[in-house]
């Protein structure tokens, strides 16, 4: 007789823009997520925060095992915190580019036993410098070309833009 | 010229279709798609049942999105028994 095998693996991650993670309520949003959805990986951009610490990320992710990396915002423009569980993330190397818009994490998704490079992007809405992003996207595709690669990004637009005008203003 | 589209097409990456919900970013009566993911299509070869959801938006502008990587294995070949 021959048993069926049900094998589920999954991974949870959540990004969100979350315009600043500073005010104690917006922490209890994320906290309130990350125990929700037993996350292995927790990104928010615009955190608007220039110093993040210990205390800030335990009070977004508990105790459990975690790890972070934190871009710091330039005053209250920006910033990208990812937090991680280690257990199923492991971490080989972070790094920022293009004056802290981009945050690259590189490692092993051991759950799935696959390598990724994961790229945290946060778009600033001013054409020029979102020709420089992706130009500079463009020129680091080699190093996307070796990796399972997510790549998330959050588009800053004026409050009267439609999704169509905003589409249209990714265009330099 | 450079653009988005450009880069996302010359970079191979493909967007993972958001689930539940229409827009990432609303404000008053203007909504907008403004988060998105994309992924290289070697990953949904090798995790095809990647799925993005749109949460409840509370405390921002923005949805928080939730990507569920689900990698299912079904056992042994039916046809086996």
């Amino acid at each position: 007789m021959k048993v069926w095998l049900l094998i589920l693996v999954m991974g949870s991650i959540i990004i969100w823009n979350a315009c600043g993670i500073g005010a104690r309520d917006k922490k209890r949003c994320v906290r309130n997520l990350v125990q929700k959805f037993s996350l292995d990986v927790l990104c928010i951009l615009e955190t608007k925060l220039e110093n993040i610490n210990d205390c800030i990320v335990n009070s977004i992710w508990g105790r459990c095992s975690r790890d972070w990396y934190a871009v710091p915002s330039l005053r209250l423009s920006g910033g990208i915190l990812c937090i991680w569980n280690p257990a199923s993330f492991c971490v080989s190397n972070c790094s920022v580019a293009m004056n802290g818009r981009i945050l690259h994490v590189e490692g092993v998704f051991s759950r799935f036993n696959m390598e990724y490079l994961v790229s945290f992007v946060y778009a600033l809405n001013d054409g020029s410098l979102k020709k420089e992003l992706w130009e500079y996207l463009l020129i680091s595709k080699a190093a996307l070309e070796s990796h399972g690669v997510l790549q998330v990004t959050s588009m800053k637009l004026f409050p009267h833009q439609t999704e169509k005008e905003a589409l249209e203003s990714l265009l330099p | 010229m450079i653009s988005f589209k450009n880069c996302i097409d010359c970079c191979e990456l493909v967007e993972l279709p958001l689930n539940g919900k229409k827009f990432t970013w609303s404000r008053g009566n203007v909504a907008s798609r403004i988060d998105r993911l994309f992924v290289l299509g070697d990953w949904l070869q090798s995790l095809p049942s990647s799925t993005l959801y749109g949460l409840l938006k509370n405390c921002s502008d923005h949805r928080p999105m939730h990507m569920l990587i689900d990698s299912t294995n079904w056992g042994p070949n039916p046809s086996g028994l």
